[in-house]
């Protein structure tokens, strides 16, 4: 079985240096110890900058060897197009996708069995499109917001987190893609040890670009295929950066009522309570609350 | 000498329903012919001093659609999908349409129907169970229905609960231009933050925006038309085995989640004092436990359930308050919840104006009576005839 894991490069909240997105070193921790039971090989991959340092932190989170995919045109077209964008994040990944990673990944992609990524990057545009992007490119089926992962003949059984406490359960059959939510259940360890031992490897570029010539025929199979892998990358331009500290406006609607109107919704309180029940013996009563649950199917009894 | 021109305070006035209107001299069009003819027949019926029904946000024949797809849950959709409908309602140019698409049942007789919410066709595919695993099947479903439509702008609410992931499969599935985490919207532009929240980023609004709660105000000036549009899906590619397979949903003890992330409060204030009573409830019901600040105060509950400003802000569905009268501070800290019931001895009290279903007698005899039934329920689960009854028993009561 052949695993790859899609690893990108978060950035501090507050100091903005590079570092590993924990999402990703939980997907991480996981694809290590699903490799351990199935004897799998695990490839950790990265489209980006192989001299960004927090790569080094994945090989000290038990990576053996990160593979980097460059993305040095696509990171060159965007700094010409977009002078206001400073450091266009090319390097990340479940980002999405300056020009195209997810073409770029999904070429490099073919012939896995699972491939794991984050939810969503920690630094770039973070619109958590990349899995979607890269398991289109490949026809592959994706299961989100992953905490627990097994395989078992064929098949891959995936917790997935859902807010409210509850957790769903579901079957994928392989090859898949699976993107690992950030809450999933798995305890990265650092050893500086491991750092020092594993590379970071940079693939040629020549060998990359044929890679990505045989994309286009894949990516075209999609809906509508008047958008190019390019013609996303203008797309992402089609950002601009807003100036430091702006807040974003809430959408309101114009207020259009006469100060008549404003003057009485400020003066009388909205009656905003519900039915009231006063009669009734307490048996009766909870039967009334009973019925109110049932009524908007708050239980199943 | 003063030029200003000078307006006669006491100048004529009729009555219309938006309030006292002054006749302004010079101004064109402000009389209505209604007006002027019988100012008498509009004061009778009352339209001075009532507020007026809501006009429709336009009239003109729809040239161009935009699609908001959402999940119903329980029958209804939650704030953050309003918040998305109401966005694509403030957006729309007037010869725009706003579509709703809804996944689930969708109940449209409700008082807050789609109409109120600013739609102005409805679609409801009730085949698609909220909590069922069928991203595919939705995915072609949304897919139709954008094809059918051709909208300019398809909008859903960026949430974990299928809407965000449906949305990102369909712009990966179109090829389409996408925002996520939008946090501002208007007609001109989507903006949300890039960069770990760090810088704030616009650009012209994609193909598909999925919007961050609490971005749009779903208070509404207008209505929407509201129609309801029977729309078939195709039943056949349902059918087909995929590749994805739902193994059902596993549902974490009750007591066992955070109380922000619980879905059935029970809470306890100052008029409960059998706490064993109450905690058997709680269990009875799958409910989680808080408490008012009285209540924790008192050293009956621990500080980690105390609800309200002090304490935590809950957003469950269902939220039931025993012996809380429901000050200030307390109702802010329930501020979100979809269902409040309160069970309390005084019915001035403040939180008989925010609950849905005020009951009023004493609290310890309704825990032991709800207790009872909600057993006697759970057990008989299954049997329709308990059902029926119990709604006979209680449509007597509330008459």
């Amino acid at each position: 079985m052949k695993i790859a894991l899609l690893v990108s490069v978060g950035r501090h909240p507050v100091s903005g240096a590079a570092r590993y997105s924990r999402n990703d070193a939980a997907a991480l921790c996981i694809a290590l110890s699903l490799a351990k039971t199935h004897r799998a090989t695990l490839d950790v991959l990265h489209a980006g900058d192989a001299s960004n340092p927090a790569l080094h932190e994945y090989l000290a989170l038990g990576a053996p060897v990160v593979e980097v995919l460059p993305l040095e045109s696509a990171c060159a077209q965007a700094e010409d197009q977009a002078a206001q964008q400073p450091a266009q994040q090319a390097a990340e990944q479940p980002g999405p996708a300056p020009a195209d990673a997810a073409a770029l990944l999904a070429a490099r992609l073919r012939g896995y069995d699972l491939v794991l990524s984050g939810t969503r990057a920690e630094g770039a545009f973070d619109s958590g499109m990349l899995p979607y992007r890269v398991a289109q490119a490949l026809d592959m089926p994706l299961v989100g917001a992953a905490v627990d992962l097994s395989v078992q003949d064929g098949c891959a059984q995936v917790r997935q987190f859902m807010p409210k406490g509850l957790r769903r359960r579901v079957e994928v059959r392989l090859p898949a893609l699976i993107a690992v939510h950030p809450l999933a259940n798995a305890t990265p360890t650092y050893a500086y040890a491991r750092m020092r031992e594993g590379t970071i490897r940079a693939r040629d570029d020549a060998r990359a670009a044929t890679a990505l010539s045989s994309v286009p025929s894949s990516v075209s199979a999609s809906v509508s295929p008047s958008v190019s892998p390019s013609g996303r990358a203008a797309d992402d331009l089609a950002w601009t950066v807003r100036a430091g500290g702006a807040k974003p406006v809430r959408l309101v609607a114009a207020e259009k009522r006469s100060g008549h109107a404003r003057m009485l919704s400020a003066t009388t309180t909205e009656s905003r309570g519900g039915s009231v029940v006063i009669e009734g013996s307490s048996v009766e009563k909870a039967q009334v609350i009973l019925a109110y649950l049932r009524e908007h199917q708050l239980v199943d009894y | 000498m003063n030029t200003l021109k000078r307006i006669d305070p006491r100048r004529p006035f009729t009555i219309t329903a938006q309030g006292l209107k002054r006749i302004t001299l010079g101004a064109i069009g402000a009389l209505g012919g209604l007006d002027v003819a019988d100012p008498l027949a509009v004061h009778a019926s009352g339209g001075a001093h009532r507020e007026a029904a809501k006009p429709r946000r336009t009239s003109t024949k729809p040239q161009r659609a935009l699609l908001v797809a959402a999940h119903a849950d329980r029958g209804a959709l939650d704030d953050h999908a309003r918040q998305t409908l109401a966005g694509a309602a403030l957006i729309a140019a007037a010869d725009t349409e706003v579509v709703l698409l809804v996944f689930g049942e969708f109940n449209d007789e409700a008082n807050d129907n789609a109409a109120a919410l600013g739609a102005d066709k409805l679609i409801v595919l009730p085949a698609f169970e909220s909590r069922a695993y069928a991203p595919l099947d939705e995915l072609n479903a949304l897919a139709a229905c954008a094809a059918a439509y051709a909208p300019t702008h398809i909008l859903l609410p960026d949430n974990a609960t299928g809407d965000g992931d449906l949305g990102r499969r369909y712009a990966a599935a179109a090829n389409a231009s996408i925002a996520t985490h939008v946090v501002e919207l208007n007609a001109a532009h989507v903006a949300g933050y890039i960069r770990a929240n760090t810088a704030l980023a616009e650009r012209a609004l994609p193909d598909v925006i999925l919007l961050a709660p609490n971005s749009v105000e779903p208070k509404l000036p207008f209505v929407g038309a509201g129609e309801r549009v029977d729309w078939r899906f195709d039943e056949r590619q349902r059918n087909e085995p995929h590749a994805i397979r739902d193994l059902g949903i596993e549902e974490i003890d009750a007591a066992q989640v955070a109380l922000e992330e619980a879905d059935f409060i029970v809470s306890a204030g100052n008029g409960v004092s059998d706490v064993p009573a109450f905690q058997r409830l709680a269990a009875t019901l799958g409910a989680a436990i808080g408490a008012s600040r009285v209540a924790v105060d008192d050293g009956r509950f621990t500080r980690d359930k105390q609800i309200g400003a002090t304490g935590k802000t809950v957003d469950a569905s269902v939220y039931i308050a025993f012996g809380i009268s429901g000050a200030v501070q307390h109702l802010q800290g329930i501020k979100s919840c979809r269902h409040v019931i309160a069970v309390n001895l005084d019915a001035s009290a403040p939180i008989a104006k925010r609950a849905n279903l005020t009951v009023i007698g004493d609290a310890k005899e309704i825990i032991a009576a709800l207790n009872e039934a909600a057993l006697i329920a759970r057990n008989a689960r299954g049997t329709g005839a308990v059902l029926l009854k119990s709604t006979a028993v209680a449509e007597g009561a509330l008459a």
